[in-house]
């Protein structure tokens, strides 16, 4: 048992409730923050990797005198093995995407509280409650308390984008909610057929009764349950038909609010998209689904932003896109493509939270998003400016990147799975998303500036430029040592693969 | 020359449905790119049916490649179909429903 485990979860609720309470008193609400925001990813480190059983209810072969005292009829059954309470996992994989959550959290309230003198106690509680609940969906290893926490984290979303208070931020949260009260209880119902074949929420249970026989893996319930859990899964991620909304969600909220939402659905993503992996792996339709889904996000989401003239809707349809991205490595299905997948994910969550705090003080300067009303913007702050280009860069793939290893480790893996027309596509993919990065810069930067573009700010907020910065360092080393993140996920999904 | 001529064309008319305003070199560089996107990954997508059939996926890759041609320009199709109305988001998503439940249910015990 490690009890530092449920911290991880508890800590930020509790510090959400607090800062609901404490609205208006913004120099406790703004300490309290930021303290939180730092202790998560610590606990993340610091915790030793193990399971934590709530209530301490293990199951029965972790408890030897107990085991010792039951009949041996009970002893050669199953019943010895099956979880009786909800599970807590923390190993490699956890600790680095709880701990890169943390820090895009701390380095978006960080701008926040450089931009804004006030602060809002229930916009901090939305942005901890979210947080508890992606981390709980990481952790847990019981698929109907991940659903618990997926509803949390969707409603949480739905009030950060009304929090943002930006032009029609109100009308995209009701969409949002609309469509998540269908792609919520279809996958509620997915869960249900589930456990109506199995009996059981535990994942870890679940895995072995399908694999030992226990019940029939092409039962027609388990496999509608499939149906309906990817279908949960696209909602959750931002696949189509969902990457409209999303993509409107992040071009909607306010520039931190957008980056720490596409920390949470691509952590959402990867939540479901793992336990999908563990429960329904063996089905060769799992992959062609998956591939098929990711494929029309990626070709989707590169064509609309690549015809956009606001930079904000351009970031929301290229996070879409690069959502493709990390989909591809879970479709292909081996071992080098999951990590792909998986390493795809962390690199998206650092650039576009690098990329949307970027451009968001272009925002903060001027007040558009309109990039045929800007120009000229490098003079203003060069050091800026070049970050925000390295930032693209990373995004497209240049080397030497961390997205330049990701997408380079995606292609080797769709070569060696015998799919080179994916790895075409990859490859082809990320040049239009160089182009778009390109086209969208020189409109913002590099262009004359146009004589009617005025000023709401004169001074670019310090604290943005240091998140921009810490961000683009962690970009460069991930992308000269990859293997500070890979080894550990090629260490988690040994174990499955 | 003809098939370039079709594509200025359809360009043209990407410009036109997309925004009124005077035309830049970005915006048609940016809509050529959308075009070509649409059209190569679709076909590079298609090829993957190799791996169930041989002779079905190049009957589907020439059916395919004649109607995105003839279709031209499928931007601005995009666009109107990715538009932000609740009406064609809600179409989708009980379409895509459907099609994911029959895929996956009846997918099974074909591949």
């Amino acid at each position: 048992m490690n009890e530092l485990i449920p911290l991880i979860v508890i800590i930020p609720l509790i510090c959400a409730l607090l800062l609901n309470l404490l609205h208006g008193k913004n120099r406790i609400s703004r300490i309290m923050a930021l303290i939180v925001a730092i202790i998560i990813p610590i606990i993340a480190l610091v915790a030793s990797n193990g399971l934590h059983f709530f209530g301490g209810h293990a199951p029965l072969t972790f408890n030897p005198s107990l085991l010792e005292s039951l009949p041996a009829s009970l002893l050669s059954s199953r019943v010895i093995l099956f979880h009786p309470a909800i599970t807590y996992s923390l190993a490699g994989l956890e600790k680095i995407f709880i701990f890169i959550l943390g820090i895009v959290i701390f380095l978006a309230l960080f701008t926040y509280f450089n931009k804004y003198k006030k602060v809002s106690g229930p916009y901090l509680f939305l942005i901890f409650m979210g947080t508890a609940a992606v981390s709980a969906m990481l952790l847990s290893d019981d698929i109907f308390n991940m659903y618990i926490f997926f509803e949390i984290a969707a409603l949480t979303q739905t009030g950060i984008i009304l929090a943002s208070n930006t032009e029609g931020s109100t009308e995209t949260a009701l969409k949002y909610m609309i469509l998540g009260s269908i792609g919520g209880p279809i996958l509620l119902l997915g869960i249900g057929f589930v456990l109506g074949v199995i009996g059981s929420v535990n994942i870890t249970d679940i895995v072995y009764a399908i694999h030992t026989g226990y019940v029939n893996p092409y039962s027609p319930a388990l496999i509608i349950g499939f149906a309906m859990i990817f279908f949960g899964w696209l909602y959750a991620s931002g696949l189509p038909p969902f990457n409209t909304i999303k993509s409107l969600i992040y071009s909607k909220g306010t520039p931190e609010s957008s980056a720490i939402l596409t920390t949470f659905s691509v952590l959402t993503m990867v939540a479901f998209g793992l336990v999908m992996f563990r429960i329904f792996g063996y089905l060769s339709v799992y992959k062609i689904t998956i591939m098929l889904f990711s494929l029309l996000a990626m070709v989707l989401g590169v064509s609309m932003a690549v015809v956009q003239t606001d930079y904000r809707k351009m970031l929301g349809f290229l996070a879409v896109g690069e959502l493709g991205f990390i989909a591809i490595g879970f479709g292909i299905g081996t071992k080098l493509s999951m990590t792909a997948g998986l390493f795809q994910a962390f690199n998206d969550i650092v650039i576009t939270s690098l990329l949307f705090i970027g451009f968001g003080i272009v925002y903060y300067l001027t007040g558009t998003s309109d990039t045929r009303k800007l120009g000229g913007l490098i003079s203003l702050n060069p050091k800026v400016s070049i970050m925000i280009l390295l930032g693209g860069l990373a995004l497209a793939g240049v080397p030497p990147f961390n997205g330049f290893q990701s997408k380079l480790m995606l292609v080797q893996s769709a070569l060696n799975a015998g799919f080179p027309e994916i790895a075409i596509i990859i490859v082809l993919v990320s040049i239009v998303v160089f182009m778009t990065f390109v086209k969208a810069f020189h409109s913002i930067y590099l262009k004359p500036k146009p004589k009617d573009l005025g000023f709401v700010h004169k001074e670019v907020p310090s604290l943005a430029i240091v998140s921009i910065a810490i961000l683009l360092i962690i970009c460069l080393v991930i992308g000269l040592d990859p293997n500070l993140i890979t080894y550990s996920f090629g260490q988690y999904l040994g174990g499955l693969i | 020359m003809a098939f370039y001529d079709l594509l200025l064309d359809s360009l043209k008319e990407v410009k036109g449905k997309i925004k009124k305003d005077p035309l830049t070199s970005d915006n048609v560089s940016g809509a050529t790119a959308g075009e070509l996107t649409v059209i190569s990954v679709t076909l590079l997508a298609a090829l993957l049916l190799t791996r169930v059939n041989l002779l079905i996926s190049m009957v589907i890759v020439l059916i395919l490649a004649v109607a995105l041609v003839t279709n031209l320009p499928l931007i601005p199709k995009v666009i109107k179909e990715e538009n932000n109305s609740l009406d064609t988001m809600l179409f989708y998503v009980i379409l895509t429903l459907g099609i994911v439940v029959c895929l996956i249910y009846w997918g099974v015990g074909y591949v």
